[in-house]
């Protein structure tokens, strides 16, 4: 990043959130647009080009869907979806559109940090491939193909090892069906997820020794998984 | 009603039906008595050419075949051919059948009788088939007439109802759909989609007249003609083959209607569900954002604080994450209420658990989670969110509900009709008379000092999320004799078949 402040656009129309929204980022270094309206939104992203989109879904004057539509047509920044819990229709939809990640009403600091750095850790540094992968309490040595959780060894099949590497190489970003079909069993099988849900569910009988705590994989219905650790709100 | 101009005039066989046979027999008697009359009085009165009066004889024969019983056209035959001997035949009066000359004149007679009568009785069946042809075809365009403008179900099925009764001047009703069970007769007929009663296959000496409302390949429901006063159903008029096709235009007129209407009833659904699930998103985004609000507040405040003061921000941000629960039950059930079906997926058991339990972290603390999973549990085909929303009301109870250092069991099953999860803890448990009250709506749990906050919706959005797949939750008996154990049952509709998985080389 170059010492430089990444730069978040935040579109959003309820000014408490906004407000929110502003001195979080600030306090972990970033820098603020904040935007009320969608097409003032769309205006800023063209003029400001920002290094990530914070965008609520809810917007008073055009969909939340339109304004991703207009900036995929011209960019590929990061943009992240605010939601409410029942706008699944509409989030799908905005990951059809090229939305790359979101978090749901309400959500916290942690979560959204998160978030927030995954999507932008892919789009300037996606080529830094570390060789050890730490989620929490699982470790993951990809050069070595091992598996642990607190220091207890997994032994998972190749399939299922091929599926956590992906996701651990894109820890904390969501990863679409489609593209864990893709990246795991190839172009050809990447409509039909049901292996992918059956291989997720084994991962999660291995790794999820204390099921109360160990909720590594996170799923997120209608869309995909992700490699998250526990956050630690409260 | 107004008739049609030509069924004004009353067709022809309608002219016997009125006269009992007995009579009809008198009347073939005095027309022959009659024939005979004017034959002798016009040969005593010196007629140069007896054989001649032989033509009067076939009159009766004539009248008779036309407008009389046909069984009585024959009966006219030999009536004639007697009466001709005796009045016309030397020796008179007697019937001899000696003289050879006479023989033949009989024998020519009785020719010529029979085949004015066989030819006439052929015209009369030709007209009145015919006729009975028209009778249908003006009923058919009757019936068109009077169903114009007719799109419900029930309008339709009274105009038919009138058009027919009137038309055949029998009582006539239609069952649509749910055709009486407890007539026998009737419901053969719908299932059969044959016609019935009245001289037909099935059941021929019922007098109704039961006609199958077939559209394409599917019975409808039956139409029921019921003559009263045991007058016969009027089959010069309308044969019975030929009213199928009246029946067959009211069947079509049905099911056009019944098309119409459900296609309405879709768009009034979709109507609502739009303007529903708008209302409810904007609820919810009302309720939400200044949670987002209060949320973000309390854990900027958190980094921020001693560490008492941390506690207390900590109790302030769990409370605001229970209100969150409350408002999504809340938005839940009124879109339940409303009969808003959200879309459903494929959903792996596993994957519901451990995203309801990464919901519920803050709240456990030293409890212990048992899962089981059987082989080949299939992957259920639901909502996800609402399914959560089951799974986390169960989990959060076992969790309020249960001792702080207890285990709660979550097992998933497969049964012969669809899947069975349970959800066990080894709190109190509920008492037995208290396992179906718990699911009411409002119900709190308060037992003599043992009062634990809820809204007491949580039980009741799970049993109507679950019975909106067509599926049961009950509090049963604990399988391991302690605590409360809540199953969920869902039917195998609400789950997908399993595909088997490749077999994979190590």
């Amino acid at each position: 990043m170059s010492g430089l402040q990444p730069k978040v656009l935040v579109i959003e129309d309820d000014p408490q959130v906004r407000k929110f929204l502003t001195i979080t980022l600030t306090s972990h270094d970033y820098t603020v647009i904040p935007a009320e309206t969608g097409r003032e939104g769309i205006r800023l992203a063209t003029s400001v080009k920002p290094d990530a989109v914070l965008l609520d879904l809810g917007l008073p004057d055009i969909d939340g869907t339109e304004v991703i539509g207009s900036i995929r047509s011209w960019s590929k920044m990061p943009i992240l979806v605010v939601s409410v819990r029942d706008q699944e229709e509409e989030k799908v939809k905005a990951f059809d559109l090229g939305a790359n990640d979101y978090v749901t009403k309400p959500f916290g600091t942690a979560e959204l940090m998160a978030r927030l750095r995954a999507s932008l850790r892919d789009s300037i540094v996606a080529s830094v491939e570390d060789t050890r992968v730490e989620v929490g309490d699982l470790c993951i040595d990809l050069a070595a193909h091992k598996v642990s959780v607190r220091d207890t060894p997994i032994k998972l099949s190749p399939k299922e090892f091929a599926l956590l590497k992906v996701l651990a190489t894109h820890a904390g970003k969501l990863l679409t069906h489609k593209y864990l079909m893709q990246k795991v069993w190839g172009e050809a099988q990447a409509d039909d997820n049901q292996y992918l849900r059956i291989y997720i569910a084994q991962l999660r009988q291995k790794l999820e020794i204390d099921p109360a705590r160990d909720q590594f994989i996170v799923n997120e219905p209608g869309i995909g998984y992700r490699l998250e650790a526990t956050s630690k709100t409260s | 009603m107004r008739l049609p101009p030509f069924l004004d005039h009353p067709p022809l066989p309608v002219l016997r039906g009125q006269r009992a046979l007995w009579q009809e027999a008198l009347l073939s008697l005095v027309m022959v008595f009659a024939a005979a009359c004017v034959s002798y009085v016009l040969m005593q009165s010196g007629f140069p050419s007896p054989e001649a009066l032989s033509i009067l004889f076939v009159l009766p024969v004539l009248a008779a075949a036309i407008f009389l019983d046909l069984r009585l056209a024959l009966v006219t035959v030999a009536l004639s051919v007697i009466t001709y001997n005796l009045v016309l035949l030397p020796p008179f009066w007697t019937f001899d059948l000696t003289n050879p000359q006479a023989v033949a004149k009989i024998v020519v007679l009785l020719i010529v009788t029979l085949v004015v009568s066989a030819l006439t009785t052929r015209l009369r069946r030709i007209t009145g088939e015919s006729q009975a042809r028209e009778n249908v075809l003006g009923g058919l365009y009757q019936l068109n007439q009077d169903l114009v403008g007719k799109t419900t179900v029930a309008q339709v099925q009274a105009a038919s109802e009138a058009c027919l009764s009137a038309l055949t001047t029998v009582p006539c009703q239609i069952w649509y759909k749910d055709v009486p069970v407890d007539d026998p007769l009737l419901s053969e007929a719908a299932q059969e989609g044959a016609s019935a009663g009245a001289g037909q296959v099935l059941a021929p000496h019922d007098p109704r007249l039961i006609l199958p409302l077939i559209d394409g390949e599917k019975t409808l429901g039956v139409l029921v003609f019921t003559p009263q006063d045991h007058a016969p159903f009027p089959v010069e008029l309308f044969p019975p083959s030929l009213l199928p096709t009246l029946a067959a235009q009211v069947a079509s007129a049905l099911s056009r209607a019944a098309l119409a209407e459900a296609h309405e009833q879709q768009v009034r659904q979709a109507d609502r569900e739009r303007f529903m699930s708008a209302m409810l998103s904007s609820l919810s985004h009302d309720f939400k954002t200044p949670l987002v609000g209060i949320v973000g507040a309390l854990e900027a405040l958190e980094g921020r604080v001693d560490s008492e003061a941390r506690d207390i921000v900590a109790d302030g941000l769990a409370e605001a994450l229970r209100l969150n629960r409350y408002v999504v039950n809340l938005v839940e059930i009124s879109r339940l209420e409303a009969g808003v079906r959200p879309r459903s997926e494929p959903l792996h058991i596993r994957d519901a658990v451990s995203g309801v339990l990464r919901t519920l972290r803050p709240l456990i603390g030293r409890q212990k989670f048992r899962i089981t999973v059987e082989a080949g549990f299939p992957l259920l085909n639901l909502n996800a969110s609402l399914f959560d929303l089951v799974l986390l009301n169960l989990i959060e109870n076992a969790l309020k509900y249960g001792p702080p250092e207890g285990e709660i069991t979550i097992d998933a099953r497969v049964t012969s009709d669809g899947v069975e999860i349970d959800v066990d803890d080894e709190g109190a448990g509920i008492p037995p008379p208290l396992r179906e009250p718990v699911f009411t709506k409002f119900y709190r749990a308060v037992e003599g000092d043992r009062k634990i906050a809820g809204t007491g919706l949580g039980l009741y959005i799970c049993r109507e999320i679950v019975a909106s797949y067509g599926g049961r939750i009950e509090a049963i008996d604990p399988p391991d004799g302690t605590g409360a154990c809540m199953r969920v049952w869902l039917p195998e509709a609400a789950t997908l078949r399993l595909a088997t998985l490749e077999e994979e080389t190590e």
